[in-house]
């Protein structure tokens, strides 16, 4: 089965906001976001043809970008990702946004497609071709950490 | 117990974002498409099935719907013939009928051949979920033609003018991402069968933008599915982000560890409550798989895993032949050398020729390359069909060509690898 383009495209743009959160999880700044984000959905495009079927579209076009994002990252030599100050103070949460920079990137990506972008721990172990036991043991230490830098009360 | 939940602290998708996406979307006409050749076993498989719906046969020279299945061209494997269980498993209710007829499982895969039929000629959607086994890491991958709990098989002589089945046979195929269970373990099957409410629309009918819950019929390889969809934006120029009020509504009422019965049971409850259906039965049935290890049979590595060559490094991490599939995994390490070997078309150019045994394959398999693994590396898989015999080795092949260009490929012969393979129980 073959998505035609009209719903690979109602499918990625559906998706946009998560792959936003994905990619920025990864890279430090939005420009280097967009170059991941055009990069996947051309090779995504490119390669529809190895979606496996279409109600894995979100999952398979996100581990795409992360792909994306981390040949950015070896590319450009990108050694470690830091938060640009200006997208911290337009974050609505400016303190939960820096606690989550400052998590290991593995832990980071996992808390982000998991309580951000809502995928449950099975498709984020499809995602991140991780045994379901290690995403689950990377949200318990993404919510240990998270809690120790900003308290039980920054979370409902 | 309290509940973990993080708020969004990203900030608002940058404009440029949106514009870079939509611009990209737009332009895809422009874009090289793949071609079909790796995904060739898949569509084969698809078509097969579709026809077993049409003719409302079984699989030729075959009595199991899943060994038709597993070898479509090739005679099965002595494993897969003694791993197969028929079940015969089935309700009735309320004039439909829910059969789990067999499964297989080879080690890693579960496979779950199903049949769902209805007695009546008004038209009817069957939803099927996700099969379960708690306390296992069994996870239900889908299978190429298989349903999901948005998109149903309409059941019923007749559908919008389009001639449909009462009946439809489909297998489950489920992955453990940890060791199968030592011992038997049950697993859940459902069957969510509902009568349509909201309108249903022919998937090519649908030229405008819609906000209400709509049922859309439409074509998926050889099958008729329907599609649950709340919001449906046909004209790709118009493009804007908007609600989705059954994942909203899926959200609101899904908590963080749910079972997969509170998932189905809260599909369907949003279903009704939002008007797309309403319940004409649900079938659950639980059924015993008991592992079979003397005759689980599966290959290893059995000698030199890792192979060095000028422009890369290859270390092959798993070479599965299975009783029903075939699963290979590998990493490359580009190396750092100059002129045109870049890490790109290591990536996106090279592709591998399989021969079992030093035989060529019936069906190609498939292939992907994934994330890294460490700071150079790139993590690539083939998979496929299940082969009539279990090798003893594998010669592997590397091949370069581009995506749109399978028919100036270069094989890579003096790159030629043998992996010796030993057999494993259990």
């Amino acid at each position: 089965m073959r998505l035609n383009e009209q719903a690979f495209v109602k499918r990625a743009m559906a998706c946009e906001r998560k792959l936003y959160r994905a990619a920025r999880a990864i890279l430090g700044c939005d420009a280097d976001c967009e170059d991941a984000v055009q990069d996947a959905l051309i090779k995504a495009w490119q390669r529809l043809d190895t979606l496996r079927e279409e109600r894995y579209f979100e999952t398979w076009l996100t581990r795409i970008l992360i792909n994306e994002c981390k040949n950015l990252c070896k590319k450009r030599r990108l050694a470690e990702v830091l938060p640009e100050t200006l997208a911290a103070l337009q974050s609505p949460e400016p303190e939960l946004f820096e606690a989550l920079t400052k998590l290991p990137e593995k832990i980071r990506l996992a808390m982000v497609l998991h309580y951000n972008d809502g995928y449950d721990v099975a498709q984020v172990s499809g995602i991140l071709r991780i045994p379901v036991g290690t995403v689950k043991w990377r949200l318990h230490q993404g919510r240990a950490q998270l809690r120790k830098m900003l308290g039980e009360e920054a979370f409902r | 117990m309290s509940k973990f939940v993080m708020r969004d602290s990203f900030p608002e998708t940058p404009g440029g974002f949106h514009g870079r996406v939509e611009a990209t979307l737009m332009n895809l006409k422009e874009v090289d498409r793949m071609k079909k050749r790796y995904k060739l076993a898949t569509v084969l498989v698809a078509a097969l099935i579709g026809a077993l719906l049409l003719a409302g046969l079984a699989y030729a020279a075959v009595q199991s719907n899943l060994l038709g299945r597993l070898f479509p061209n090739t005679t099965p494997n002595p494993q897969a013939e003694r791993l197969v269980t028929p079940l015969n498993l089935s309700e009735t209710k309320d004039g439909v009928t829910f059969t789990i007829n067999e499964y297989l499982l080879d080690g890693s895969d579960l496979y779950v051949n199903w049949t769902a039929s209805s007695e009546v000629a008004e038209p009817m959607i069957l939803l099927n979920g996700p099969m379960a086994a708690e306390g296992t890491s069994l996870m239900d991958n889908g299978d190429p033609a298989s349903l999901s709990l948005q998109e149903g098989a309409p059941l019923g002589d007749e559908l919008l003018g389009q001639s449909i089945s009462r009946g439809i046979t489909s297998t489950n195929v489920g992955h453990f991402y940890e060791e199968i269970p030592n011992g038997p373990f049950e697993v859940t099957m459902t069957a969510l069968f509902m009568t349509p409410v909201a309108e249903l629309v022919k998937e090519a009918d649908m030229t405008e933008r819609t906000h209400s819950p709509t049922l859309m019929f439409g074509e998926r390889g050889e099958r008729w599915v329907v599609d649950f969809i709340s919001d449906y934006q046909p004209n790709a120029t118009a493009i804007e982000f908007s609600a989705d009020m059954l994942g909203n509504y899926l959200d609101a009422h899904l908590t963080e560890g749910h079972s997969m019965r509170e998932r189905i049971a809260c599909y369907q409850a949003a279903y009704e409550q939002l008007g797309y259906a309403q319940t004409l039965a649900k079938i659950e049935l639980i059924f015993t798989v008991e592992p079979d290890p003397e005759h689980i049979v599966h290959t290893v590595i059995d000698g030199p895993d890792t192979f060095e060559f000028d422009e890369f490094t290859i270390r092959f991490t798993q070479m599965d032949f299975t009783a029903a599939s075939t699963h290979i995994e590998y990493e490359v390490t580009p190396a750092e050398i100059s002129g045109d070997i870049t890490e790109d078309w290591l990536y996106s150019e090279m592709w591998f020729e399989v021969y079992p045994d030093g035989k060529p394959l019936t069906k190609p398999l498939s292939q992907q390359h994934d994330g890294g693994s460490g700071d150079n590396a790139f993590i690539g898989e083939l998979w496929g069909e299940a082969l009539p015999e279990t090798p003893t080795s594998v010669t592997i092949i590397p091949e370069r060509h581009k995506q749109s260009e399978q028919d100036k490929k270069t094989m890579m012969e003096d790159h030629k690898m043998v992996i010796p393979l030993k057999q494993v129980s259990g």
